[in-house]
């Protein structure tokens, strides 16, 4: 019976970099083209799925660059990005444990939940937005846009598993 | 090992705790220093990002502008005679042209790469940045009127606030330069928060619903005459010393598509008259068609007078004929003799239609042709 072997740990380290450096380029290649106003968050999913390898104190440094770079390119609400991120990954990586199973479901599930809580809390602290418009944006676009990250995680999952699974001891 | 866990975790908390701290000193800081931070991040870490999002959204553009093409061309293909969308874009662009015509050389052609998505609403990104010209809080226009302002610049695009974005503000007046106040979004909910407030304006001086307002030029960010919005109606508040309109803007902010950055430093500064309203519209087609009628009925007057004319000269004619025949010189008075006295003593009367130069005998000119070279000065 032939054995799975466990890659080696500069290996899996290897393909989560480029994991995380193919899903920064589709950020900023990939969401421009499909637009729309619930779009695909692909940093979101990156922050997310680094997070469950990296240490709680790592991952929120991750989210803090991440955020940052996102603050950069929106002067309007400078900071918020980078405060939402930060939470999301420390969040995700003390977290993680609920989802070392690797299971996909509960990946999407993950993934929701954390493009949700990053969201709200860009929206809370970010852009001078309130009263119905506020209700609007979290109840009805952020879970669309959420949902719609959630999908393409799991599909990127299925696809790229050696990339993006978790190997957890 | 357990005291390991606990400064690992200690670690942890201590960075959670740091970035949570920077992440809320970037949110207070102030704006000067959020735009130096964010564009030192965008032309070095984030550059090729930014470069590779910028050649992704013209793709997109590209694909979108060849789908409507396409159906355009089907359109055609069909035996549509009739393209109303491709004549409104036209008459778009030829506006756009004109306006660019009337600036003369003070603006930067450019193209909007991002209107509000989920998060930007109020921002929008044009394909335009420092190395085109593009200064600090240049004004966004369109030929319809002002979109906006320039926040940052950037090498080769520029992020900017439209009207309806809170920090928004332009000191306006109306067409005539009776009323002036300051223009801000109005700050309503649902369809109302794409309206702008007129506020300050004195109580002495009303204005009718229709007025149109534009950019009065003070604070020198805005050049006078940049078309703003229409009055729509007086909203009530409780400073009763001045009044405060509500005004439909000229330029919906996400309306996609070509737009003119106007350069200050290239620029006049007085821009009064640039932007066409439907009134001026209206006056010069009336014009127009007024100078048209005037000049068929001038070109009629003058035809009666060829004809008399032509009828005195036949009549000359018919009498040098006569008296040569009777050997006696042309120029000898014909006059009845009863008749010669009057004549004599009533031969210089101003009024008469034989002292007053005569028109050319020859057919006059079509009085469409005449029309026509008044239309087209």
């Amino acid at each position: 019976m032939a054995v799975r072997s466990q890659p080696s740990a500069t290996a899996t380290y290897a393909q989560a970099i480029v994991g995380f450096i193919l899903l920064l380029i589709a950020h900023y290649t990939v969401r421009p083209l499909i637009g729309g106003r619930a779009p695909v968050d692909f940093l979101a999913i990156a922050v997310l799925f680094s997070a469950v390898r990296l240490r709680p104190g790592a991952a929120a440094l991750l989210g803090f660059a991440i955020g940052l770079t996102i603050d950069a390119l929106q002067p309007d609400s400078f900071g918020a990005a980078t405060l939402a991120f930060t939470l999301v990954g420390y969040g995700a990586s003390w977290l993680k444990a609920v989802f070392f199973a690797d299971h996909i479901a509960l990946t999407g599930l993950f993934v929701f939940a954390g493009k949700w809580v990053y969201d709200g809390v860009y929206n809370l602290v970010g852009p001078r937005i309130g009263g119905l418009d506020l209700v609007v944006q979290l109840l009805l676009w952020t879970p669309l846009a959420a949902a719609l990250t959630a999908l393409v995680a799991v599909l990127l999952l299925m696809v790229f598993r050696p990339l993006y699974r978790p190997y957890t001891k | 090992m357990a005291r390991a866990v606990r400064t690992a975790n200690q670690l942890d908390t201590g960075l959670l705790i740091a970035c949570g701290v920077l992440a809320a000193v970037a949110l207070v800081m102030p704006r000067w220093m959020q735009d130096s931070v964010a564009t030192a991040i965008r032309r070095t870490v984030l550059a090729p990002m930014v470069n590779l999002q910028q050649k992704a959204e013209v793709m997109r553009m590209t694909i979108v502008t060849r789908d409507s093409v396409q159906q355009i061309a089907g359109a055609a293909v069909g035996g549509t005679l009739t393209a109303p969308e491709l004549a409104e874009e036209n008459a778009q662009l030829r506006k756009l042209i004109g306006l660019g015509a009337r600036i003369q050389n003070g603006f930067v052609s450019a193209e909007v790469l991002r209107t509000g998505t989920l998060d930007r609403e109020f921002t929008l990104t044009v394909s335009a940045g420092s190395n085109a010209g593009v200064e600090l809080f240049t004004p966004i226009v369109t030929a319809d009127g002002l979109v906006g302002k320039v926040v940052t610049v950037d090498p080769t695009f520029s992020t900017a606030i439209s009207w309806a974005h809170p920090d928004f503000a332009v000191s306006a007046m109306s067409v005539d330069g009776a009323a002036f106040g300051i223009v801000k979004p109005h700050l309503g909910t649902g369809a109302q928060r794409w309206l702008l407030e007129l506020n300050g304006v004195p109580f002495r001086a009303p204005l009718k619903l229709g007025t149109e307002i534009v950019s009065s030029g003070l604070g020198g960010t805005y050049p006078r005459g940049i078309h703003i919005g229409t009055v729509i109606g007086e909203l009530q508040t409780t400073e009763k010393w001045v009044r405060t309109y509500m005004l439909k803007p000229a330029v919906l902010p996400n309306t996609p598509g070509p737009v003119l950055l106007i350069i200050p430093s290239r620029a006049a500064k007085d821009m009064n008259g640039v932007w066409t309203n439907i009134a001026s519209s209206d006056s010069a087609t009336r014009s127009i068609v007024m100078s048209g009628d005037s000049m068929a009925k001038k070109a009629a007057l003058e035809e009666i007078a060829a004809r008399r004319a032509v009828d005195s000269v036949a009549v000359d004619s018919l009498r040098g004929d006569s008296l040569a025949a009777l050997g006696l010189p042309r120029n000898t008075p014909l006059a009845r003799p009863d008749t010669t006295k009057r004549d004599t003593t009533k031969r210089a009367k101003p009024d008469s239609s034989l002292g007053k130069p005569k028109p050319t005998t020859g057919p006059p000119p079509p009085v469409e042709a005449r029309a026509m070279e008044l239309s087209w000065p």
